[in-house]
């Protein structure tokens, strides 16, 4: 058995930005805890194994890993792993076209291949659900959270609330990059300030411009209580604001979302809330360098 | 130009145990900026970048960066970088044999190579500064950035003090194996408690075999470090601060020699590592310390971004 990898940057175009992500191939005989222990060896926010599909019309089955677990479905590693494939251009022996269909935990997701004088630059993910906005938050405790002043959470259009899309969410919005710029992720006020079950992940944006069906922000993730102090461009998170948006207006919304700058990694996820018919839907859009490329020896 | 790499856990024989280290080639005409970049993207303790020696007598240059920052020495670096080399066989056009010695900030690092059956397992390296103790720290600091209780740190032979042979680390030596298992690293007293701050670093021990651990163990020394305001909430294996360790135990000796431990860390955290210490100590003084242990590929590629 040979285990190739390349890694790639996601939601940018520009090497050492985004978020990075390993796609493994080859790993159709590994068990569980190898792949978990191979995600844990690259130590990137997520390593996905790409396998053959159970049902010949999709394009194949992904398994996405966290350092410390395997999720049912996350954004930055469906791009990612659809863009190298598309680059690639053929997978188990078949071509890959403008639109792949992967098998997950979550279900069936599909995404469209951006691509760029031919070349695959990026992918389009289409949301397998939509968001559930829950609980709301005291905005003080919230602020006291990250580091924050009392009043430095902005509650005109919302409060703090839980938006769940698989993993949940907490999102608050904040006045300006200052406020931003100046938040910190610690776990410790983390759960001093909002309980053990508030959840991990913490989302805080401010509004950068705006029009009628037009919104562009700026945003951070923090989720220390998981492991991960701050997350350069998180797709899910980038759905749930989506949704969370949905309740708050009518038609449809390009949000364009800024995220990772204050990091070093800046990242770009260009959303859309489609509304049409009667039907809604969210997807993600991200382009993606690659970055290495290589072989796992141990295995 | 290519730069390619390859990827060992160090401190250990089995693939995914102690602790990754990524060894990058071709990286000559680099500037440092881009090297930081690169060890960020690698996104592991330490990454390294293998030079062309400036004293042809030197194996390489060895540049040592960590996700924030280059390093003037390191110890798991070190010896995870030779024995990629001593793999490979040659350096620079150059066989290599059982010797190496790097250029580094801190100074030259000789290497020796281990082999078994033939074929190199591992490296020992002697640590490139003197050995020296600094301030002591409060035992209630350490007790709480460690999320243990004072009584849980032991002072007979030492009260937690800065050791260093390279790289300065607070060492602590704790009561017992089960307050070594129960340590748990606290952000926000790491970022306060005044007599740790300055440092930052935190390795903890147990001396096993003895009425610590009512029995035998196959290892001399259980460890455990911890420094999250650098990012680095647990340590699987710092060669550096066991050089430091290792140090500050033979200076406690009454008798000339060499003092010899095995050190296991990383066990609570899942990647088991073993690090075998030597300290030489004559004359009222520790005149050398050598850290080694084994190596196990795990990686092997190229970067693209180039």
């Amino acid at each position: 058995m040979t285990l190739s990898y390349e890694t790639v940057d996601v939601f940018t175009e520009t090497a050492f930005g985004g978020n990075p992500l390993a796609v493994v191939t080859g790993g159709e005989t590994l068990t569980t805890e190898a792949m978990q222990a191979i995600a844990r060896e690259f130590n990137t926010p997520e390593t996905t194994f790409v396998m053959p599909p159970a049902d010949p019309a999709n394009t194949a089955r992904v398994r996405i890993f966290t350092p410390a677990m395997e999720l049912p479905f996350a954004g930055h590693p469906n791009v990612g792993t659809a863009t190298m494939l598309a680059r690639r251009g053929e997978v188990f022996g078949r071509p890959v076209g403008d639109a792949v269909r992967f098998e997950e935990k979550i279900g069936l997701v599909g995404l469209d291949i951006l691509r760029s004088g031919g070349e695959a630059v990026g992918a389009v993910l289409t949301s397998p659900a939509m968001p559930e906005v829950k609980e709301r938050f005291d905005p003080s405790a919230v602020a006291a959270a990250v580091g924050l002043p009392d009043t430095a959470i902005v509650v005109a259009r919302h409060a703090p609330v839980q938006v769940a899309i698989g993993a949940v969410l907490l999102i608050a919005e904040v006045e300006d990059r200052d406020v931003l710029a100046a938040a910190r992720g610690d776990a410790g006020l983390q759960l001093k300030h909002l309980g053990e079950a508030a959840p991990p992940l913490v989302y805080l944006y401010t509004r950068e411009d705006a029009g009628a069906d037009y919104l562009h922000i700026r945003s951070r993730m923090f989720a220390p209580r998981a492991g991960i102090p701050e997350d350069p461009a998180t797709g899910g998170a980038a759905v749930a604001i989506a949704g969370l948006f949905a309740t708050l207006m009518d038609g449809s919304l390009d949000l364009v979302i800024d995220q990772g700058i204050e990091m070093g990694r800046p990242s770009r996820l260009d959303v859309r809330l489609i509304r049409e018919g009667g039907a809604e839907r969210i997807t993600v859009a991200g382009r993606c360098v690659p970055m290495m490329r290589g072989e796992i020896v141990a295995v | 130009m290519t730069l390619t790499y390859e990827t060992v856990d160090v401190f250990t024989d089995s693939a995914f145990g102690g602790n990754p280290l990524a060894v990058v080639f071709g990286a000559e005409d680099l500037p440092g900026e881009a090297m930081q970049r690169i060890a960020r993207e690698f996104n592991y303790s330490e990454t390294t970048f293998v030079l062309p020696p400036s004293d042809p007598a030197n194996t390489a240059r060895v540049r040592i960066f960590s996700c924030k920052r280059e390093m003037p020495f390191a110890g798991h670096p070190n010896v995870g970088t030779a024995t990629v080399l001593a793999w490979r066989g040659e350096a620079f056009g150059r066989k290599l044999g059982d010797r190496l010695v790097f250029e580094e900030i801190a100074g030259t690092v000789p290497m020796a190579i281990r082999s078994e059956a033939g074929r190199p397992v591992g490296a020992m390296l002697t640590a490139p500064e003197a050995f020296s103790t600094g301030v002591e720290a409060k035992v209630e600091d350490v007790a709480a950035c460690i999320g243990l209780t004072p009584a849980e740190i032991r002072t007979d032979a030492h009260r937690p003090v800065v050791a260093s042979g390279g790289l300065p680390f607070l060492v602590a030596e704790l009561a017992d194996r089960a307050a070594l298992e129960r340590a748990a690293p606290d952000t926000g007293a790491f970022g306060s408690a005044p007599t740790v701050v300055p440092h930052g670093a935190i390795l903890c021990y147990v001396r096993t075999g003895g009425p610590n651990t009512a029995g035998s163990d196959e290892v001399d020394i259980r460890a455990r470090m911890f420094a999250p305001i650098r990012n680095v909430a647990e340590d699987p294996a710092t060669g550096s601060a066991n050089v430091a360790l290792m140090g500050l135990l033979a200076s406690l000796r009454a008798e000339p020699g060499t003092l010899v431990r095995r050190i296991a860390q990383g066990v609570e955290m899942g990647r088991p590592s073993l690090l075998e210490g030597e300290a030489d100590w004559g004359d009222g003084k520790v005149t050398a310390i050598r850290i080694g242990g084994r190596c196990a590929p795990v990686m092997r590629g190229e970067l693209l971004a180039f």
